[in-house]
């Protein structure tokens, strides 16, 4: 009888519900997550990432489960979040997102209309004056650059970047970027509607020409060649986006492309968000920085939009009303959501105009901007 | 962790005013010129491939435009799944793209896609349709030809031949990138033919429904 009592005595005091009142956020930390799980689960908020987030979140908040311990020689044992937390370190999961994303994406309405890639650009805007807010809230540069990446609206892009520069940082960047990216049809119109005319909104743009195929298949090759021999720090996401888009278009490859695009993303995904939601523990994401960088994130966002609006603006005034300005908040890289937003907004002004293919092109142009502003970022700032 | 020795400046040590506000202009500035110079790139490509493939093919070109743009109204084809067709159907629109060389893109379309050429030829209405969103060209006069904006799946027909209808009424669903857009009838009048069947693939200015 006594040894019975010793043995659950050892047991429960060995257990997580004797360590978990040490720290009160523990236990915060593990409603939160259970809130994102709701969100994910009941609201059907971005479910396919905010799952796994939630998940690992709630993993890392329970207490003694040495998930994250590190490789040990001397008992031969590791702790398996840990092992799966190597490839957002190494910025291996993003890149490997980005290749599915290549395999998803028609570059099409981009190469018909290449002057689209001038919005992509626009549209980058908030990365930068995010940043510069950044600073003023006293974060240091590195860890402002990080933040500032999440106004290019690019999931994959933020977290390398975090994983590069603040990877301190990485799960609220992260689930910011996401968050955003999820709000974007709600955050985008009203902004659209600001900063357009009604009569711009209105214009009916001219269709596209179709691209030949060899064209398509160039493309993937001749921006690999281009744009990484400008920045190389890009190489890992162009690299591996343009590799994507390669077996899409040469024709060859279906079998990869199909790969790539569904069963591997997915794969990717899990363990991705997996690791993302692991690093949110109490003691880094319960703090004033997390509130300030979801501000920030929001406002990043707000501005990349506003930015591809004016120079969608820019474009409507030089080529004489041929441009709808609407296609520029499309210069933010979530793809299709931002284009089909354009479309929606554009519709709704006049029913008879379709702007989902011309917002493609802004569109697929923001994802190549916010790679190459990461690079640039990261190149600065040593990552 | 970013590293000191390979960073241009330190990301660890607050930046001065006019520093951080060079690291933001000059990255705006690297974004813009990386995309220009991308842009001159596709500009280039294009050009290119469309010289190569037009040096090869030029016989192919008057072929092309012969092509009917939009179907003889009486019988509304069935639209077109074949990419070649497409490139048929889509000629007029090439020649509207602004700053453009319109040939080059023609020979580029046929050479590309040699199915195209097969398809076209037999053709017999001579009809180049200069602009793609007046699209009644090639339909008798009174009759008002609704085309497809963009290529997608019909993914519902909401009316029916014989219907009154009104300008702004929803006639087709279509459904491209997982969304569903509407396709509105641009005037009042009756439905005369419905050509567009759910499920099947339209490309740019397939007919969907005739107006009369």
């Amino acid at each position: 009888m006594n040894f019975f009592a010793e043995v659950l005595i050892a047991i429960f005091g060995g257990s997580g519900f004797a360590a978990l009142p040490t720290d009160w956020r523990q236990v915060v930390m593990i409603a939160v997550a259970c809130v994102l799980l709701y969100m994910g689960i009941g609201k059907g908020f971005e479910p396919l990432l905010l799952v796994p987030i939630a998940f690992g979140m709630l993993l890392a908040n329970l207490p003694l489960t040495g998930l994250f311990n590190p490789p040990d020689a001397a008992s031969h044992s590791v702790g398996f979040m840990w092992v799966l937390y190597q490839g957002v370190q190494y910025a291996i999961y993003p890149s490997i997102i980005f290749m599915g994303i290549g395999a998803m994406t028609d570059f099409g309405p981009l190469l018909a209309n290449p002057m689209s890639l001038l919005l992509g650009a626009a549209a980058q805007l908030g990365i930068f004056t995010a940043f510069l807010l950044a600073l003023v809230l006293g974060f240091t540069p590195a860890e402002a650059a990080a933040i500032g990446v999440i106004g290019g609206a690019d999931g994959p892009t933020a977290i390398l970047t975090a994983s590069k520069l603040a990877s301190r940082l990485m799960p609220a960047i992260a689930i910011a970027a996401y968050s955003y990216m999820a709000l974007i049809p709600m955050i985008q119109p009203p902004l659209m509607k600001t900063l357009t005319t009604k009569e711009a909104r209105k214009v009916k743009m001219s269709q596209l020409r179709v691209v030949s195929k060899t064209e398509k298949i160039i493309f993937p090759i001749a921006v690999t060649i281009f744009v990484i021999l400008l920045i190389p720090d890009t190489a890992p996401l162009i690299g591996m986006l343009m590799l994507g888009n390669l077996f899409r278009e040469c024709g060859v490859t279906e079998r990869l492309s199909d790969t790539a695009q569904n069963a591997l993303i997915n794969i990717v995904t899990i363990p991705l968000g997996l690791s993302v939601g692991f690093k949110a523990t109490y003691d880094s994401f319960l703090t004033v920085e997390t509130l300030s960088i979801i501000a920030l994130g929001l406002t990043a966002f707000l501005l990349s939009t506003a930015g591809g609006l004016l120079f969608g603006n820019v474009m409507y005034v030089l080529t004489g009303g041929k441009v709808n300005p609407l296609i520029g908040s499309a210069g933010v890289s979530a793809v299709p959501m931002a284009a089909r937003v354009s479309q929606t907004v554009g519709q709704k002004e006049n029913p008879s105009n379709f702007l989902l293919m011309h917002a493609m092109g802004p569109n697929v142009a923001g994802v190549i901007g916010s790679a190459v502003a990461a690079g640039f970022l990261i190149k600065v700032f040593g990552g | 962790m970013p590293s000191v020795e390979k960073a241009i400046l330190n990301p660890n040590n607050p930046l001065s005013v006019p520093e951080a506000l060079m690291v933001a202009v000059c990255g705006m500035v690297v974004v813009f010129m990386m995309l220009a110079i991308l842009a001159a790139v596709i500009i280039v490509i294009s050009k290119i491939v469309a010289s190569m493939e037009g040096s090869k093919k030029p016989a192919a070109a008057p072929a092309k435009s012969a092509a009917p743009s939009a179907p003889a109204p009486a019988a509304p084809a069935a639209p077109a799944v074949d990419e070649g067709e497409l490139v048929a159907v889509m000629m007029a629109a090439i020649a509207e793209e602004s700053g453009m060389s319109p040939n080059s893109f023609r020979i580029t379309n046929v050479s590309a896609d040699p199915v195209a050429a097969p398809v076209a030829a037999p053709a017999p209405a001579p009809a180049p349709v200069a602009a793609p969103a007046a699209a009644p060209a090639a339909v008798a006069a009174g009759e008002t030809a609704v085309n497809s904006p963009m290529p997608g799946n019909v993914f519902k027909v909401e009316c029916k031949v014989g219907q009154a209808v009104k300008a702004g009424d929803v006639l087709v669903v279509l459904e491209a990138m997982k969304m569903e857009i509407e396709v509105s009838a641009p005037v009042d009048g009756t439905v005369k033919a419905v050509a567009a069947t759910v499920g099947s693939a339209v490309n740019t200015d397939d007919l969907l429904v005739t107006i009369g």
